[in-house]
């Protein structure tokens, strides 16, 4: 084995997922190697191609920024599963893989024909991973579910927001990754226990039980103490100042958290020890905590007129943690990220060439490449058909003509 | 069956929780974890809040229970000599190193020793670059990792959530599926790696590729309050008793929102046109009918018409939601000094199964099972380790 090859060369996945839950973790593992098919249909390509890009969807399917990047190192491949020519297809990709991926609602794979005891009859050691906003039985399993529901439902949007005021919703989206992320470390602990043993598994993850795991202070707080955490802006209970502050210019903010004396100290020299930061009301940490509101206004009338990347130097030269708020505008050139290396610039044949992020892990100093973003719709059609299932050129040609395969998207139902 | 990862041995020396996490995920698929612990107060996790009644203790620790639960505990100063040589010959057995105290400063390079050991370490930043020595806590990781730009009302103070593991767990995660995938490498015949995990580029992976986004659309994605900016019904409501959470994506999930507010066939609101050009006027519409009535009624019926929608609860309310309960998902542990306890469970079902309930350990519990049973130490050894302070 070469020194550049990535952990999962040698397992091979089967992708029948859309938006960003599902396609997360087989992203990842494409990322570190397996061989991951994304299979769609041209009846019925992954609405992330379309949802999330402007225009008219026969011209833009393969321009989605989200789509391209969450199926990033994945082949493309098309099969109609309404049909038994497909099913029979994605069965036969069964029997040479390790793992399906799939998040569609509970329903959807038995109503196809590929229920899990179906997919365990042609190959006893695949593992089915299913992502479901709910999970697989209960009385909401067929509740519809996006990232904001996930939020709402797990007690994520009761922690998200100003003090006294309503539940926002996350721009990040963070129960879909949530989700995603423990789909990907459960599937491949199937993969592991399969692989030694010869048997497979369903494994189940929803987005609400996974939210609720990644709030686990909030949610044993209440059992351990009683007390029902809610809303608090950035307040910290120990800590104060503990929150993001206006700095010069048009929305930009910077953050500062002090947690000791000495680094309030530090602080007040770095406004110059003006008489407020010597008054008895922020002498202590509790006195500070208590004065909270008080002192981030006197903070924040400081802060504004200061440059938040200076600023943030200044304040971590001195010893107290600070940090600029970073928007994409910011993150796209940001400094660090840049020296990492952690962005990688990929082409993409009609969406052009841009900046992708990594998967957070370096091996041995490297981030797993991105080989290619995409795929285009049906781009592997014949690879995977050819060389994974061994038919001939006559079956693919027949397949084709037949819109079993394909790679120009049937909309508005050709 | 759900001890899929019992011929995986991990050795994990965690202060922080995002390595504390993902010792977490190997101990509950089954994997065997010894966490190394200093024989003064154990690792730091045992001292994070929530406290047991509010006192702090090192049994009563609440996040402490959630991430060690399943794990052994063994104490040992790693910077004594002795340490170092025992930790160095526990890594000689182990697959997987679990590391965000710096632990190869204290053996040499444990790659040596096991060329099949996969070393993951936990960081703030990558090396190298200009933010490597600042101090971080959980405000700049999320501030430079992406996330609070997200959350908050336009152009108002930009916000993180109020849960210290949500961003914690983040780089937790990541690094376990990273090591987890090594580990199946080294299996396959390759060799052990070293993994790095810069939890700011962690939490940045998880922000939706907004970067990707602006460089191909010039869009910037940005907060936008309770709502998703120019999406007519994908926002929050308010309720008689709280708020919910609508998600309609579809025009068939709008119209079928609409109808069930009762506004079904108003010309102003027509096409998704209409409805994205009028869209507070759509708000104040739909919105007359969800503050009539709970937010459980609500969810109720939008969820039976197949409308998306949650009810924001709150964190008391989660465990007796009757979907948590008929899944199961919550688990009763029995602690030595907690005493019985509700925990989060996780990470996932497998065949239809929980993986199986297991107690966090107490500072120690295992070190002399650990140093005779498996590191070869006589009695008289493990006597004089502690009488040295080593254990």
């Amino acid at each position: 084995m070469n020194a550049l090859a990535m952990p999962l060369e040698g397992i091979r996945v089967i992708d029948f997922t859309a938006y960003w839950a599902g396609p997360l973790p087989s992203a990842i593992m494409a990322d570190l190697g397996a061989e991951v098919i994304k299979v769609e249909s041209i009846q019925r390509p992954d609405q992330f191609r379309i949802v999330a890009v402007a225009g008219d969807p026969a011209e833009v399917y393969e321009r989605s920024a989200p789509f391209n990047a969450t199926n990033r190192n994945k082949l493309g491949l098309t099969l109609d599963l309404t049909r038994a020519e497909g099913v029979r297809l994605f069965l036969a990709l069964v029997r040479r893989s390790d793992a399906v991926v799939q998040n569609y609602s509970p329903r959807v794979m038995p109503q196809l024909g590929l229920s899990y005891e179906r997919l365990r009859e042609a190959n006893p050691a695949i593992v089915l991973t299913s992502v479901s906003g709910f999970g697989q039985e209960g009385p909401w399993r067929d509740y519809v579910s996006f990232a904001a529901i996930g939020e709402a439902l797990s007690g994520i949007s009761g922690l998200s927001g100003y003090d006294g005021e309503g539940a926002l919703i996350h721009g990040v989206g963070v129960s879909d990754p949530f989700a995603g992320y423990l789909a990907a470390f459960a599937t491949l602990a199937a993969v592991h226990h399969a692989r030694a043993t010869g048997q497979g598994q369903h494994v189940d993850v929803s987005q609400l039980e996974a939210s609720m795991q990644y709030i686990a202070d909030a949610l044993i707080e209440c059992e351990f103490t009683g007390g029902v955490r809610e809303r608090a802006a950035n307040d910290d209970p120990a800590m104060a100042p503990h929150g993001a502050f206006p700095a010069r210019g048009d929305d930009a903010w910077i953050t500062i958290s002090v947690a000791t004396d000495e680094q309030w100290r530090a602080l007040g020299a770095a406004m110059g020890a003006p008489a407020w930061t010597r008054e008895a009301r922020f002498a202590t940490a509790l006195a500070r905590r208590h004065n909270r509101e008080a002192l981030n206004a006197l903070l924040a009338q400081w802060t504004v007129r200061f440059d938040r990347h200076e600023l943030a130097r200044d304040l971590q030269a001195r010893g107290v943690p600070a940090a600029p708020v970073l928007a994409p505008a910011d993150l796209i050139k940001d400094p660090q990220l840049e020296a990492a290396g952690f962005f990688q610039h990929v082409d993409h044949p009609v969406a052009g060439r841009h900046p992708y992020p990594s998967y957070p892990a370096r091996f041995d100093g490297e981030y797993p490449p991105i080989k290619r973003v995409g795929p285009m719709l049906g781009q592997d059609n014949r690879y995977v058909l050819s060389q994974i299932l061994g038919l001939g050129d006559g079956e693919i040609a027949r397949l084709e003509a037949d819109k079993i395969i394909g790679t120009r998207p049937l909309f508005g139902g050709g | 069956m759900t001890d899929l990862l019992r011929d995986i041995r991990v050795v994990e020396l965690s202060d922080g929780c995002a390595a504390a996490f993902c010792g977490r995920l190997f101990a509950r698929c089954g994997a065997d974890v010894v966490l190394v612990e200093r024989p003064r107060g154990g690792s730091a996790v045992r001292w994070e809040p929530p406290f047991l009644d509010d006192q702090p203790g090192t049994e009563r620790g609440g996040l402490f229970m959630f991430t060690a639960a399943g794990k052994r505990s063994m104490t040992l100063d790693t910077s004594h000599p002795d340490g170092a040589t025992l930790l160095g010959r526990l890594l000689e057995r182990a697959d997987v190193l679990i590391d965000d105290r710096g632990a190869a400063a204290d053996t040499g390079s444990p790659a040596k020793a096991n060329p099949r050991l996969v070393h993951l370490v936990f960081r703030n930043f990558t090396p190298g670059g200009p933010y490597e020595k600042w101090l971080a806590g959980e405000l700049q990781l999320a501030a430079l990792g992406g996330w609070m730009a997200q959350l908050g009302e336009p152009r108002r103070t930009p916000l993180v959530s109020n849960s210290r593991t949500m961003t914690a767990f983040v780089p937790g995660v990541v690094g376990a599926i990273a090591a987890l995938a090594a580990v199946r490498g080294a299996r396959a015949g390759g060799r052990g790696r070293r993994i790095d995990v810069a939890a700011q580029e962690a939490l940045l992976f998880t922000t939706r590729f907004n970067e990707t986004f602006l460089s191909s659309t010039g869009i910037e994605i940005k907060r936008a309050g309770d709502r998703f900016t120019g999406w007519a019904a994908y926002r929050t409501f308010k309720a008689a008793d709280g708020d919910v959470t609508a998600a309609a994506a579809t025009d068939a999930q709008i119209e079928k929102l609409m109808e069930l507010a009762g506004v079904a066939g108003d010309p102003r609101f027509a096409t998704r046109k209409d409805r994205e050009s009028r869209i507070d006027e759509f708000g104040v519409a739909v919105g007359k009918w969800i503050a009539a009535h709970s937010r459980e009624h609500v969810f109720k019926v939008c969820q039976e018409n197949r409308v998306p929608m949650g009810k924001v609860s709150r964190v008391d309310e989660v465990p007796e939601m009757e979907q948590v309960k008929a899944r199961g998902f919550f688990e009763q542990v029995e602690h030595p000094v907690a005493g019985r306890r509700r925990m989060p469970g996780g990470p996932a079902k497998f065949g239809g199964e929980w993986p199986r309930v297991r107690r966090p350990p107490i500072l120690g519990e295992h070190t002399a099972e650990i140093l005779r049973g498996e590191l070869g130490c006589s009695g008289e050894d493990v006597a004089a380790l502690a009488a040295m302070g080593v254990i």
